[in-house]
């Protein structure tokens, strides 16, 4: 009767055997909020025979993978997914991975108590459109315009380095070196959680991918995923010594990692995704806009296809 | 619970404690204000007394922290905890997760005010999750994965420990089995100790304990690690432990509902602060207490294994069914709801097909009736009929034709003529098929035919028509065959009958009861003259002739009336006058009851017979020379004149005439002039006698003559003497004249005695030779002397 109404209603409940599903490939680099899908595989919840993971070094790899053909989707950052989108390919966002909810922050050398005394410091910053944000979103928090300060372009993995040699005067960095920034003495000015819905990370698929044969295994992953964040939810200790050795930090680090960003849960990315007015709209609007400031972005996205909620789980 | 410290100072001060306890509620127990002491009960996975020992440094910080409060420690296993929080007689509870939950759903613990944290590897850091531990001896080769747990005997302390089995069973059934119902349990009790010894003792194969257990023994020296082996071991490199499960939060500490709240309160705070107090921790040999940790990790599994307090089968409530399985839901409500439309209508279908099945069983039925009735009536008929179609196939047939070629219906049907009969008649019978389907039109034919199951024959009468049904398409050759031997007989006795009466040589004549004519054949035409439509409705008396007179007719009518019949001979009157002689039957034809109907009248024309009557009678009675009566009818004419001699009184006289010379003359002239002088001396002395006078010749040149009404013998005289002269004239025939004479014997009748004929020409016989004797040329009569 549930494989009926399943095939009936195409609901893909499991078990039913597809007519010749397909698997799909999902390149993410390590990153908190991508961490579910990585515990998902391990726990045994994600089935490698419908989704193959391939695990990257940064999101820029990702974004070559998918470009290439070499992945059918990939976790990236919003503005990332614009990017790809501009460079002709186009994909739809099926699911938000995780918020940004103060994982990113301003962090500056210890004497540069106010944001506005960050006038005619040099500010690092990666160059990516999440760097650029919350650039200028400190900068307008501060008061300040680019101008007033002297942008420095330093890449995630070079940022301790920076910070040692003195290349920098404050950094917007993330998770986990914004932890150990301020473990050396960095004091946070600013974090993504003044400015809540914006940095999100999503899972992006091509729209090519987005058909009958890959509906199962697309389903799949996203239910992977919150079947881990469910997980780290009902029984944190248990998630957080599981994914502490891929993440690279010790168990105890796990969970405070985790509380500088929201996974939201499947009702969350319906309103986020779905809806006649879903919220990520906005967002990706204005970022699209930013983007097309900081000429990152050729011309504006339409937008258009952008959002996909079909392919959340529909109960939860 | 944490590995405790059991060296000699740590012994003697916890007994130094205990004391001190004892004796501080012994003090406190006259003095009222203090309050009971606040009783916690800990669950003791290890021995009762060594969790005890290992727990009071608690109760010592605890009296630290709140001074005006003691605070005893109590150490139970499962079933008395239990039993202890259900009765009230604890404050607050420390036992495992599982537990807590059970309890808290009975008995309505409160949430859990702090969750135990022990020491990680690292003292400064805390863990506050633990699991569950599968072991086996090390040299058991036969269990190497969870599975293999299949079948074998597992020591466990009791089924309620949450470490120490249901744990384990969970990641058991996330494989897909029921621990409890594959493998057999040796259930040891508390303390997990127990569980360690059975298996090595080999009493059991796999072992379950807590996290920390084993390593706990292992320090206590109770355990050679060597000696074991873990069974799906957690490779969870930050967890210094040895685990075969997922981690769970560790030990919640509750209160009781009836603990007072700000004691609750104040001890909770005391919790917390009491990882500065190093001693205590260091004393226990946990880290602290940490901030309420979340449970529902754990009450899933309880629920997921049906353990208690969720071995009651939650109440799905038919809002809960609607909510998951909204989709299955609807469609099987629209699967159901076709269902029974399809039901409905097929039970209306049902009911309308009863009803027609009933009219189709009534019709049916007709149909049989009729069938039987049509087949009773095609059987009864006395024809042969049959059908066959196009190509001669015999499609049908009834039981008098199944007589004609002897075989059944069934074996008729789907052969041909040519499978039954010769094959002369098969192709006769094949064509007339083929000429009524031509015609397309009855066909009649008359063939004498053989009966093939008697053979008997019959002349059938066959009627070939093409049979078409009530579309006009044509179905086959219909034949009929009628029995038409009788009839044909009739007919043809009706026909000789027509024959015999047209062609009779014979004239007949059929009237009506009343005398009149209604037919007539030719041969009446040919004799009587009259044609048919001249004979018709008149009386045949129209032919009546004179000759017969009325009483005959009368006669006849009588004879007909009474006998039926009558036959005789008549003169009857030609149409042109001419009279004619019949020979006449008459027969009276009456109908079955007797009455006459008709009257058939057959005669014969015999009128040339009569003729030739006449003529045998002349040859009987008269000369063939001379045409004079012959000796026989002399004979006869004698005695008529005698008896007319005697009746009239008169007297006859017999003349017996001998021609004289006659011999001479034959001799010289010839036998043919002979008997011309003879014809013509016949014709001249026939002359000389009278009317009534007979003159016959008996042969060669006798005469006899008989003279008749002589009132004497005188009278005679002058016809003898014409008779002499008569005689003895010259006859002249051609050149020739011949001359001869007669000589006359003459006898008298009656003469004074009888005599008869005979007699009379005997005498006169002897006259005629006393008249030669005289001289010849006279004539001499008999005296009788």
């Amino acid at each position: 009767m549930t494989c009926l109404s399943g095939l009936a209603l195409a609901s893909g409940l499991p078990g039913c055997g597809g007519l010749s599903d397909r698997p799909v490939i999902v390149a993410l680099n390590r990153w908190l909020g991508y961490e579910p899908l990585c515990l998902a595989l391990r726990e045994g919840w994600l089935d490698p025979g419908r989704v193959g993971l391939l695990e990257t070094a940064s999101a820029t790899e990702s974004m070559r993978a998918l470009l290439d053909g070499r992945a059918d989707g990939a976790a990236l950052t919003l503005d990332e997914t614009l990017k790809v989108r501009a460079a002709g390919l186009p994909v739809s966002v099926v699911m938000v991975c995780d918020i940004s909810a103060g994982a990113d922050m301003l962090v500056a050398r210890a004497g540069i108590r106010r944001l506005s005394d960050l006038k005619g410091r040099t500010v690092g910053f990666e160059a990516s459109a999440l760097g650029a944000l919350m650039l200028e979103e400190a900068l307008r928090a501060a008061g300040l315009n680019k101008t007033d300060i002297t942008p420095f372009s330093v890449s995630i993995d070079k940022h301790r380095q920076a910070w040692k040699h003195r290349q920098v005067d404050a950094v917007v960095t993330y998770e986990p070196v914004a932890s150990q920034l301020l473990a050396d003495g960095g004091i946070k000015l600013f974090d993504s959680g003044q400015v809540p819905n914006t940095i999100v990370d999503v899972l992006a698929m091509r729209s090519d991918v987005l058909d009958f044969s890959h509906a199962r295994a697309v389903r799949h992953a996203v239910a992977a995923h919150f079947m881990a964040v469910n997980h780290l939810y009902r029984n944190p200790y248990d998630a957080a010594y599981r994914m502490a050795e891929h993440l690279g930090f010790s168990a105890a680090e796990v969970l405070p990692a985790f509380k500088g960003i929201i996974l939201p849960d499947e009702r969350d990315n319906y309103r986020l995704l779905g809806g006649a007015a879903p919220e990520l709209l906005r967002s990706a609007g204005k970022l699209s806009r930013l983007m097309l400031e900081n000429r990152l972005l050729a011309r504006e996205d339409s937008l258009a296809a952008l959002l996909n909620p079909d392919y959340l789980p529909k109960d939860f | 619970m944490p590995p405790t410290k059991t060296g000699h100072f740590g012994h003697a001060l916890l007994k130094c404690l205990s004391v001190l306890q004892l004796c501080g509620v012994l003090a406190c127990l006259p003095v009222a204000a203090a309050g009971e002491s606040v009783k916690i009960g800990i669950l003791a996975y290890r021995s009762k007394p060594q969790t005890l020992a290992q727990w009071q440094p608690l109760a010592v910080a605890l009296k630290q922290a709140l001074p005006d409060r003691d605070f005893a420690i109590e150490t139970f296993d499962f079933d008395e905890l239990a039993l202890a929080v259900a009765s009230r007689q604890v404050d607050f509870v420390l036992t495992n997760p599982g537990h807590y939950i059970q309890l808290s759903k009975r008995n309505g613990l409160s949430a859990p005010l702090a969750t135990l944290a022990l020491n990680d590897r690292d003292p400064e850091r805390a863990i506050m999750a633990f699991g569950g531990v599968i072991f086996s001896r090390a040299d058991d080769a036969g269990i190497d994965t969870i599975l293999d747990l299949k079948g074998k005997t597992i020591a466990v302390t009791g089924i309620d420990s949450l470490s120490g089995y249901q744990l384990q069973a969970y990641e058991f059934q996330r494989g897909g089995g029921n621990l409890s119902q594959q493998a057999k349990l040796l259930q040891t009790g508390m303390p997990q100790d127990n569980v360690v010894d059975a298996v090595l003792n080999r009493r059991a194969e796999v072992g379950l304990v807590r996290t920390g257990v084993l390593e706990e023994l292992a320090g206590e020296g109770k355990l050679d690690m060597r000696q074991i082996k873990i069974i799906n071991r957690q490779p969870l490199p930050g967890y210094p432990h040895l685990l075969s499960t997922r981690l769970y939060p560790e030990w919640p500490f509750a209160a009781m509902p009836q603990t007072d709240e700000n004691l609750a309160r104040h001890v909770a705070a005391a919790l917390f602060m009491l990882e500065e107090n190093k001693a205590a921790t260091r004393a226990i040999g946990i880290h602290g207490f940490g901030v309420p940790a979340d449970y529902t990790a754990i009450a899933d599994v309880l629920r997921d294994m049906r353990v208690p307090p969720y071995d009651v089968v939650p109440s799905f409530t038919l809002k809960d069914i609607w909510l998951r399985y909204q989709w299955p839901l609807l469609a099987a409500l629209l699967i159901i709801g076709v269902f029974l439309l399809l039901t409905l209508n097929l039970l209306l279908v049902k009911r309308k097909l009863v009803v027609q099945r009933k009219l189709l069983l009534e019709q049916k039925q007709q149909l049989l009736d009729s069938e039987t009735f049509l087949r009773t009536l095609i059987g009864t008929l006395p024809d042969l009929i049959w059908l066959k179609n196009a190509d001669g196939v015999y499609l049908a047939c009834n039981p008098r034709f199944e007589g004609f070629f002897g075989a059944e219906e069934q074996a008729i049907v789907g052969k041909t003529d040519y499978d039954f009969v010769d094959k002369a008649s098969a192709d006769s019978f094949r064509a007339h098929d083929m000429l009524a389907m031509q015609k397309d039109g009855p066909y009649l034919i008359e063939k004498w035919v053989t009966f093939a199951d008697d053979g008997h024959k019959e002349l059938l009468e066959t009627l070939k028509i093409p049979m078409r049904d009530a579309a006009g398409q044509f179905i086959g050759v219909l034949g009929i065959g009628h029995d038409i031997t009788e009839r044909k007989q009739a007919e043809e006795k009706l026909s000789l009958a027509a024959s015999v009466f047209t062609h009779a040589r014979e004239g007949i004549l059929i009237t009506d009861v009343d005398g009149r004519i209604i037919d007539v054949n030719d041969t009446f035409t040919a004799i009587t003259g009259y044609s048919r439509e001249e004979a018709l409705h008149r009386n045949p008396s129209m032919l009546k002739s004179d000759r017969q007179n009325k009483a005959f007719y009368a006669a006849m009518w009588a004879d007909l009336k009474e006998k039926g019949e009558w036959s005789g001979e008549l003169w009857n009157r030609r149409k042109n006058g001419q009279l004619y002689a019949e020979i006449l039957t008459i027969s009276a034809v009456r109908d079955a009851q007797g009455n006459t109907q008709h009257y058939v009248a057959l005669f014969s024309d015999i009128t040339p017979f009569k003729e030739y009557e006449q003529q045998l009678e002349r040859i009987a009675h008269y000369d063939a020379l001379t045409g004079l009566p012959n000796r026989i009818l002399l004979a006869d004419r004698l005695r008529l004149a005698m008896m007319q001699a005697l009746r009239r009184g008169q007297k006859v006289a017999v003349v017996f005439l001998d021609l004289d010379g006659f011999k001479a003359v034959n001799d010289t002239f010839g036998h043919d002039m002979g008997d011309e002088l003879l014809t013509a001396l016949a014709g001249r002395m026939k002359q000389t006698l009278r009317e009534s006078d007979t003159l016959a010749r008996l042969g060669g040149d006798e005469f006899v003559a008989v003279l008749v009404d002589l009132p004497d013998t005188e009278a005679c005289l002058p016809l003898l003497s014409r008779l002499l002269t008569a005689a003895s004239q010259p006859v002249v025939y051609g050149e020739s004249a011949m001359l001869v004479s007669a000589s006359l014997g003459v006898s008298f009748y009656p003469q004074a005695e009888d005599i008869d004929a005979d007699q009379l020409l005997r005498q006169a016989d002897q006259a005629m030779y006393q008249a030669k004797m005289k001289g010849k040329n006279q004539y001499h009569l008999f005296e009788a002397d």
